[in-house]
């Protein structure tokens, strides 16, 4: 991405997130999701060893990737980048071809049963054109999630990466995300992530 | 029990796992740790009074240096100790009030050790009382009472077991327990601990009555960073005797008499059952079923006594709102669903319900009642703010039930007022709700009493401002309340449309306080030791209770131990009902949050676990110790206590959407993933102590269901 241009991007703070899901509804009526699919989700888990036991939650969605293996799958160039870098799909392009899917690495992606085609977050990119913040970000009650130009370094979110260590979910794939968690290195060590891997 | 309250970083809070139904353990292991290191808050418990609590800084009072009378001889053997019980000069009576009929109450003259001069004194005399007095004190004709201080009650109870026998019994180690008692010490007054549906156990009495005691010992109530309990709180005046309309009474009203069929707040003692057989010389005890002489009115009771005709046969069962077959521990029992169909229990059963709810499906007649979007209400918000507030809901959409006249839809409401002038009732019609200016109003809709409830509620205390023109028109509110105009007087639309605008009225944040006192604070006395309780009886063995709090392993009527009924070895499970997240405990409609807990499961740990060779996943039946089972899929984690197994509430439905009903032309309902799940209400304990009638595990002195605890095995389908 050119360097002048605007970089969209989601900071989680762990350490304030109290596992309500009020984002999880929130994103499912501003985005009219149908029953039983979920563009943005969080997962709860227990952590540690008994009696020492507390339990996870961490806020899930797509991770808008820099390196984004589903816009690299995509045969027909569906997804595709919007304003900020926001990876999103054309449902007129998408043939359903469900490549997207098997490529995402943070399960973030669905085939819309009605549409026939893949559907995912998109940083509820009209509600940020229009001057407001994602759904799950203007509902948060603990003010855990954040949302801004990661290339503004006036922006709440440089300024909170700036401020505190932080991490991406499974850095190892090269995806570079662009939605970072704070406390996440605390928040999965010796976490049970059976539950996590898969949509609920 | 669930390790799911804790956020997962940071070290401000801690998950302290504990064995169901054994709170009173921890609790006076608690309260042995923190007097044996005298770290009691002697000032405040040594108040005799509130006035002095006050003038040390408190804001609250007990009676921990109160006299108790501890002498099987004496009459009034634990009582509390009177100015009359030593023949002491009382403080004449205040004049009667003239406009109260009534005659003036006797006023309890309490007595204490004066510290000062070592005599007994009213304590409202004494500037500070001994708390740990006990000897004999001369009654005025020469002969002694023996005598101790209400704390030193609470003391021995607390330190009849050591703390590693207490330990033992909750499952929280020692070490443990004075970390929590060490870190409770520390912060003054500013320091709180309360329970809501966790205490509900056939024990729970001292499981939440320890909450309080505790917090005693620190002085902690109404004062800031302490505890306002979580019943109660300001709230404005709304069904009351209010400052437009009285609306707790009206012309004709008749007092409301007899025994509730549910058996509490009446006590045995003063039924005709147990006259009856003192008068044949028979020893009056058991009864049939409990009664209890606390508390208020109770579904749980209420089943168990319609199921076995007692104390009296139901004859007309009106459920409104509820579904206490999902909610009330042992209530969906098989055998209990069975006699609650016969005719000959619930002759006619009528239902007032937006929902096919368990409940209703067992209902002769249903009416069609609204939901929260299409009704009025008034709830209280409890002490989760600490002003005075009341919150209210009001119709924001027209109901979907059918229109029965113009504008008048069927309602829980608009069908009593039909029903009652029908037959004549007083108090309804249009000469109904007296206002204050004497005038007579109508009841004949909902929203007559709601709206007026509203006009009270927006001219108490500093009338309620006027809405200005701009929100109206912003809210459309005069669309959405032209209908109702009729409901109210010109002048008090504006105030009320304040209110409603905002969805009720909300003193200032932070105004319930002055300095560092919560000011709509209780005058009333924190009770160490209860002689209510201490001079109440259980009504199946006739002892008495003990008037403090205390360490009471589950036991049923009869006393027999639920551990020596039920060893450990062959039930080695307490069942845990807990809240899931979007569910709650009786029905919900939300198909978009059902969504996120699709189904609950068979909760252990993960030790547990592999000692019984279990694995998560395995479909597992539960077994009552009493009979039922219940059948679902093992959850193994570490998040849960060991001897426990957690069930989320909410689950396990039959009805409610699950089974299709034919209505009419329509076929509605029929929905399985409604049904998910296992209700662990289904298989609660019942009491063997009653051979001949059916009655769900509880608690003998409130009648507290076994919603918590009991004794379960799990087995491998």
């Amino acid at each position: 991405m050119p360097e002048n241009k605007s970089h969209y991007g989601m900071v989680i703070d762990l350490r304030l997130c109290v596992g309500c899901h009020a984002c999880t509804v929130a994103c499912k009526m501003e985005n009219n999701l149908p029953e039983g699919f979920f563009r943005s989700w969080v997962v709860e888990a227990d952590k540690g060893e008994y009696p020492t036991v507390t339990r996870v939650k961490l806020p899930r969605l797509c991770n808008q990737c820099e390196s984004a293996p589903c816009e690299q799958v995509c045969p027909v160039k569906a997804t595709h980048r919007d304003e900020g870098g926001v990876v999103v799909v054309d449902s007129k392009k998408c043939i359903g071809c469900r490549y997207c899917i098997s490529a995402c690495p943070y399960d973030a992606r669905y085939i819309h049963p009605k549409k026939g085609t893949a559907d995912k977050c998109n940083l509820c990119l009209e509600r940020v054109k229009g001057g407001l913040m994602p759904a799950c970000v203007s509902t948060c009650i603990a003010h855990a999630r954040y949302f801004g130009d990661l290339n503004d370094p006036m922006s709440e979110v440089s300024q909170l990466l700036s401020e505190n260590s932080y991490q991406v979910l499974r850095s190892e794939l090269g995806t570079k995300p662009s939605v970072f968690y704070i406390g996440l290195d605390g928040a999965l060590a010796g976490a049970d992530y059976a539950n996590l891997a898969k949509r609920r | 029990m669930n390790g799911g309250a804790l956020g997962p970083l940071g070290g401000r809070g801690k998950w302290v796992p504990i064995k169901p139904a054994t709170d009173g353990a921890f609790g006076l292991a608690m309260i042995r740790w923190i007097i044996e290191n005298n770290l009691h808050n002697i000032s405040y418990l040594s108040s005799p009074n509130l006035a002095v609590a006050k003038k040390r800084g408190f804001n609250s009072w007990t009676n921990a240096c109160h006299l108790v009378i501890d002498d099987p001889k004496h009459p009034n053997n634990r009582k509390l100790l009177r100015a009359e019980d030593l023949g002491l000069t009382t403080p004449p009576l205040p004049e009667p009030d003239p406009k109260q009929t009534a005659p003036a109450k006797k006023l309890d003259y309490f007595i204490t050790i004066d510290k000062a001069s070592g005599k007994p004194a009213i304590y409202t005399d004494s500037q500070e009382g001994d708390i740990t007095f006990q000897g004999e004190l001369t009654v005025a004709e020469g002969r002694t009472v023996k005598v101790k201080t209400a704390f030193l009650i609470v003391k021995e109870t607390a330190f009849s077991q050591e703390l590693s026998a207490f330990a033992k019994d909750c499952g929280i180690p020692v070490e443990t327990i004075i970390e929590i008692a060490q870190e409770f010490t520390s912060h003054g007054t500013k320091v709180g601990v309360d329970g809501m549906g966790n205490t509900a156990a056939a024990n729970g009495m001292d499981g939440a009555w320890v909450h309080y005691v505790l917090c005693a010992l620190v002085g902690a109530f109404y004062k800031k960073g302490g505890l306002i309990p979580g019943i109660g709180g300001a709230s404005y005046k709304s069904f009351t005797p209010g400052p437009r309309y009285d609306l707790a009474t009206y012309p004709g009203a008749q007092p409301v008499q007899g025994a509730r069929i549910s058996r509490t707040g009446f006590a045995f003692e003063k039924t005709s059952e147990y006259k009856k057989k003192v008068a044949a010389g028979q020893n009056p005890y058991p009864s049939k079923l409990p009664w209890f002489a606390f508390g208020s009115a109770s579904d749980n009771q209420a089943i168990f006594s319609i199921v076995n005709n007692y104390p009296y046969q139901a004859k007309i069962l009106i459920n409104w709102m509820a579904n206490p077959l999902l909610s009330a521990p042992a209530a969906a029992r098989k055998e209990v669903l069975g006699e609650l169909k016969k005719v000959e229990r619930v002759p006619l059963f009528i239902t007032i319900d937006a929902f096919m709810g368990e409940m209703s499906a067992l209902a002769d007649y249903i009416i069609p009642d609204t939901t929260q979007f299409e009704s009025w209400g008034l709830p209280g918000i409890w002490s989760n703010f600490a002003g005075r507030a009341t919150s209210l809901r009001w119709p924001v959409v027209k109901p979907m039930t059918p229109q029965i006249a113009e504008g008048r839809h069927a309602c829980y409401e608009n069908y009593l007022i039909d029903v009652a002038k029908k037959v004549g009732l007083p108090g309804f019609g249009d000469q109904a709700i007296p206002g204050a200016d004497n005038t007579l109003y109508p009841l004949n809709n909902a929203e007559d009493l709601y709206l007026k409830a509203i006009a009270n509620v927006a001219f108490d205390e500093t009338v309620a401002p006027d809405i200005l023109k701009e929100e109206i028109e912003l809210q459309g509110l005069a669309e959405l309340t032209n209908a109702w105009k009729n409901s109210l007087k010109p002048d008090e639309w504006a105030k009320v449309l304040y209110v409603m605008s905002r969805g009720g009225r909300f003193e200032k944040h932070g105004s319930g306080f002055i300095g560092d006192n919560y000011k709509y604070s209780n005058p009333g006395c924190f009770n160490l030791y209860s002689e209510a309780l201490a001079t109440a009886k259980n009504a199946y063995t006739g002892k008495p209770f003990s008037g403090v709090v205390g360490w009471n392993p589950e036991a049923f009527a009869d006393g027999t131990l639920l551990s020596k009924a039920f060893p450990e070895d062959k039930w080695p499970f307490k069942g845990a009902s807990y809240k899931a997240k979007f569910r709650s405990a009786t029905m919900l409609a939300n198909s978009v949050l059902r969504e996120f807990n699709k189904t609950n499961y068979v909760e252990i740990n993960t030790e547990e676990a592999k000692r019984f060779g279990l694995t998560d996943g395995d479909k597992v039946k539960v077994i009552s110790a009493t009979g039922a089972e219940t059948s679902g899929i093992l959850k193994v984690r570490p998040g849960i206590a060991l001897g426990t197994i957690g069930v989320a509430f909410g689950y396990g439905h039959w009805e409610y959407g699950a089974r299709a009903h034919q209505v009419g032309d329509k076929k509605l309902g029929g929905d399985a993933t409604i049904g998910t799940g296992i209700l662990l209400n289904a298989i609660c304990l019942i009491d063997p102590t009653f051979k001949d009638s059916i009655y769900g595990f509880s608690e003998m002195s409130t009648g507290i269901p076994s919603r918590n605890g009991g004794a379960y095995r799990i087995e491998k389908i």
